[in-house]
């Protein structure tokens, strides 16, 4: 079958699968991910929020591109449902990234978000229009804090709290401004923040659903803080610092978390402080710890490149030579992002991929590492490759929270819970 | 598992052409879509050269240089190419400001926040030029955005795959001021094994090395050793058929020599970096300006002031044909040549370039940004000689209160701008003011200097003139001995201070019939 250069490009697209007509490439890897007998990660916390008698507050966590928005879109799809057990829950959907600086997020900005986001999705969905209650008088005080000249006139109350926002996200002076002017009423902020949901709790019981609950999805972008209180990991002010206080809203919340704070030494402060365990969506199994091919894994992934080959009027026999495509799914170590831009990258090199091709796309995604590795990460490459896992200290939990983060450490949670150094890094300098 | 090949190895390198072929394909696959490319590139000839022939196969390409300073890529992006065009065919953006002190870390952040929009903005291929020095603050400092990204690249000289990518940084692979004093000296031992352990063929990468060891050794304050540094990084420059490398090198060497001292030596480095880069960029090409810039000062601390106006001058026409009217770089370089200005006497003029300097400022920093306490002492100290002391005083009031916000009570600025508002209230006739304020900078600057360091000579001086003023003759005289102690043993009795300071005595203690 002939390969056309064009589709097998827009098909290994490693974009997020959101709109209805990339729903034929999802492929569920749940049962491959390691946490089979929980049922993955959308179950977990959806059992919790069903079976719960008061609010949660949840968290996940997992690499980039390892499918935490896909889960946090499945769990909004799976909330909503009519058949779900508990009736319907009304699913608010915030990217943090959107209304919020990842830089520098702290409570009084989050719970603007927060309100912004239930009374536009409330409004655009089911047509609920809430009151503004406490936070009408809110903007024109803060309009007058950030010294703005926005024009919020003619606009909802919740479209005057985005344009405010916006300042707010985009600079510094005002952002601190807004908090200093909230920070002392915080307690009252809350209240206020719960008495939003109160009226939409009421609304929506009219319209015959069951509850609420906020979804906030891309807190695992949030950067370690280089402003006043400073942190060791990233979003460890806003779940620890501020937990009594984010546990105090009255809704089902579910937050993604950065892993770097999920595997520091405080996952268990967190773990303790919100009674509820961090749901990782895990790397899925391709190989085992001894690093011998994983045959369900391997099947999936193939399952995925299937799809994505069919997409492209082609089938994977046509695209790789014999061997290749499982020695990529090898090297994408169980990240269906890595894979996909592998194979992109690969198909725009030579067509059908080769094993030349393979090695030498090998060669060209180990560059980068090169330049931004330093001595203190091979040792714990090093260290890693000797079959030994390292434990996060004082000294080195900075070091190997880079190498977690920028997926030079993949942890997998198949079984055991085991860590190992990315095929795609290459070997330690001499010297190390 | 088997160990793969090194990463380090040079060979890995593919060749110019087949890698631009690769990006030309990515151009047309990305059209309508969107992807991001990052590629290593470390020279802007060899980049330009790229830029062109990918534009021979795609015309629609625009390539986006950002300006110097540049703290929000997608922005500057955005508005240099507008919306109501049609979409380019690919869209590459150049010199990043990743190592800039202040825009840099907010450059990084804006990168990363704005992920999402550019594939929003623009539905074609992205691809975005770096240097082997920025890449590894894209990788650390916007994860998310460097996540994204869909193609990587590395561009070398065209004799092909042997060459080694990592060529021509003009600046370290790591910010030496982000590092602990142990993780610098650590820094310091690696870089140092690793030069000594460089081999033939590896002259590029050594010369990154020094350069990096440099930046290391100014942040420890070794200057002495720094200079060495870049004084061997020049000399393997020189056996490179690589001239901008040399240029690179020689700039730096002369920033060494200037900083210890060495201005005549200073001026020849940078007379000759200048001749390579007037032979390899247009008369108007930015890196020029600054060089111009760098001269302009050297020139001024030998007191070439005409030299040195008209190299800051010439400077500041290229920028701006670079920058907007606003844009801080120019506020720079107008404060720059202000202070020559205030040199040559010209006060009107100085203040003229002051005054622009700070309205530029103050669009682009907050009220308290340190930048600004600068630029309203340096105008306090103008005005102070224009005659228009309360002006004067006033800019060096706010400078204060800024710095008193940033700085440690005991911070040697603070003692700088301490003395200089004490000879502003001396001259007021504050003379109690002026005391205080005078006392206070000795106060710390003896916290920081040998009890002989010419600077306490100065205050002592200074303070001398106050006493005086106030009728306090002795202390005065007092002060001045000690002044003149510190400058006869450093400066020699033929400096022209050490005779303003012996004639001082002369004529308030002039010697007893006994003498």
């Amino acid at each position: 079958m002939a390969l056309n250069a064009d589709h097998i490009y827009k098909a290994f697209d490693p974009s997020r699968l959101d709109g209805p007509l990339q729903q034929d490439l999802y492929v569920d890897l749940s049962a491959v991910r390691g946490d089979i007998d929980a049922g993955g990660v959308t179950t977990q916390i959806d059992k919790r929020i069903s079976t719960s008698s008061g609010q949660t507050c949840q968290f996940i966590t997992g690499y980039m591109g390892s499918g935490k928005s896909t889960e946090l879109q499945r769990l909004k799809s799976k909330l909503a449902d009519s058949g779900h057990r508990n009736g319907r829950i009304f699913p608010v959907f915030l990217g943090m990234d959107d209304d919020l600086n990842p830089n520098d997020v702290d409570l009084p900005d989050l719970l603007l978000a927060i309100v912004r986001q239930t009374a536009s999705d409330l409004r655009g969905q089911l047509n609920i229009e809430l009151k503004p209650n406490y936070f009408m008088d809110r903007i024109t005080e803060f309009k007058e804090t950030l010294l703005t000249d926005v024009k919020l006139e003619g606009l909802t109350w919740d479209m005057q709290l985005a344009k405010l926002a916006f300042t707010m996200k985009s600079s510094e002076t005002p952002r601190h401004m807004v908090r200093k002017a909230l920070e002392p009423r915080v307690g009252s902020l809350i209240q206020a923040v719960n008495d939003i949901f109160d009226q939409a709790r009421e609304q929506l019981r009219k319209k015959g659903l069951s509850g609420l609950a906020i979804l906030v999805d891309n807190g695992d972008k949030l950067v370690r803080r280089d402003v006043s209180p400073a942190e060791t990991f990233p979003g460890e002010h806003l779940f620890l610092g501020r937990s009594t206080e984010l546990q105090a809203l009255d809704a089902h919340f579910v937050y993604t978390i950065p892993l770097a704070l999920a595997h520091s030494i405080k996952t268990r402060e967190l773990v303790s402080r919100y009674g509820c365990d961090i749901q990782t969506v895990p790397l899925t199994k391709v190989w085992d710890i001894s690093g011998k091919p994983y045959p369900d894994g391997v099947a999936k992934f193939k399952e995925i490149v299937e799809k994505r080959c069919h997409s492209a009027d082609t089938r994977p026999e046509d695209l790789f030579k014999p061997g290749v495509l499982e020695e990529i799914i090898r090297l994408s170590a169980g990240q269906p992002r890595e894979l996909c831009v592998f194979i992109r990258d690969a198909a725009l090199r030579n067509m059908p991929i080769t094993q030349t091709t393979v090695e030498h796309g090998k060669r060209q995604a180990q560059l980068p590492f090169g330049y931004w590795m330093q001595r203190a990460h091979w040792e714990i490459v090093k260290q890693v490759r000797s079959g030994l896992q390292p434990i996060s200290d004082d000294q080195n939990a900075r070091t190997l929270g880079e190498l977690i983060d920028s997926r030079v450490i993949l942890h997998y949670r198949n079984g055991d819970n085991w860590m190992a150094v990315s095929p795609l890094v290459g070997e330690v300098p001499a010297g190390v | 598992m088997a160990e793969l090949p090194s990463i380090l190895t040079p060979s890995t390198t593919p060749g110019f052409q087949i890698e631009l072929d690769l990006l030309a394909s990515v151009i047309s696959l990305a059209k309508g879509r969107g992807s991001f490319s990052i590629v290593v590139c470390n020279t802007v000839p060899l980049r330009e050269r790229a830029v062109a022939r990918l534009r021979a196969s795609h015309p629609n390409l625009r390539h986006v240089p950002l300006p110097a300073g540049c703290d929000d890529p997608f922005r500057a992006v955005s508005q240099s190419l507008p919306v109501t065009a049609a979409t380019p065919d690919a869209v590459v953006v150049s010199d990043f400001s990743f190592l800039d002190p202040v825009a840099g870390p907010r450059a990084l952040t804006a990168l990363n926040l704005s992920r999402e929009a550019w594939f929003g903005r623009f539905p074609c291929a992205v691809i975005f030029f770096v240097s082997a020095a920025e890449l590894p603050l894209l990788i650390r400092q916007a994860p998310d955005f460097w996540s994204w990204k869909s193609h990587f690249f590395e561009l070398s000289e065209e004799s092909g795959a042997g060459s080694s990518a990592i060529s021509t940084p003009a600046f370290p692979a790591t910010s030496a001021d982000e590092l602990s004093r142990e993780a610098r000296t650590a820094r310091i031992t690696e870089l140092r094994g690793r030069i000594q352990a460089a081999g033939p063929g590896e002259e590029s990468r050594a010369i990154r090395w020094l350069l990096e060891l440099r930046q290391i050794l100014r942040a420890q304050g070794d200057y002495q050793a720094a200079l060495e540094a870049s004084h061997s990084a020049v000399r393997i420059a020189e056996a490179e058929d690589d001239p901008i490398l040399l240029a690179n090198c020689l700039n730096e060497l002369s920033l060494d020599l200037q900083d210890l001292g060495d201005l005549p030596g200073a001026r020849t480095r940078m007379e000759r970096a200048i001749a390579i880069d007037e032979k390899h960029f247009d008369p108007d090409h930015p890196t020029l300006a600054i060089s111009y810039s760098n001269l302009a000062t050297i020139l001024r601390g030998l007191g070439d002031l005409p030299g040195a106006r008209t190299r800051m001058e010439r400077a500041i026409v290229i920028q701006q044909k670079h920058f907007d009217p606003d844009h801080p770089t120019l506020a720079t370089s107008y404060s720059n040549l202000a202070m020559i200005l205030q040199d040559l006497g010209d006060l009107p003029g100085a203040r003229t370039r002051m005054e622009r300097a700070i309205a530029i400022q103050q669009k682009h920093f907050d009220p308290d940004h340190p930048t600004l306490a600068t630029s309203y002492g340096n105008l306090a100290l103008i005005l102070k000689d224009l005659g228009d002391l309360p002006g004067a005083h006033t800019r060096m009031e706010r400078a204060i209160a800024i710095d008193e916000k940033h700085f440690d009570p005991d911070h040697p600025t603070l003692a700088t701008r301490y003395s200089n508002l004490a000879t502003i209230l001396r001259d007021l006739g504050d003379l109690p003011g002026a005391r205080t304020r005078m006392e206070r900078a000795i106060a710390i600057q003896q916290k920081h200097f040998d009890p002989d360091h010419p600077t306490l000579a100065t205050r002592y001086n200074n303070l001398a003139f106050i006493e005086r003023d106030a009728g306090n003759v002795p202390a005065a005289v007092a002060l001045w001995r000690e002044a003149h102690a510190i400058v006869f043993k450093a400066l020699g009795p033929e400096h022209p201070y050490t005779k303003d300071v012996a004639a001082m005595l002369r004529k308030y203690d002039p010697p007893g019939p006994a003498e």
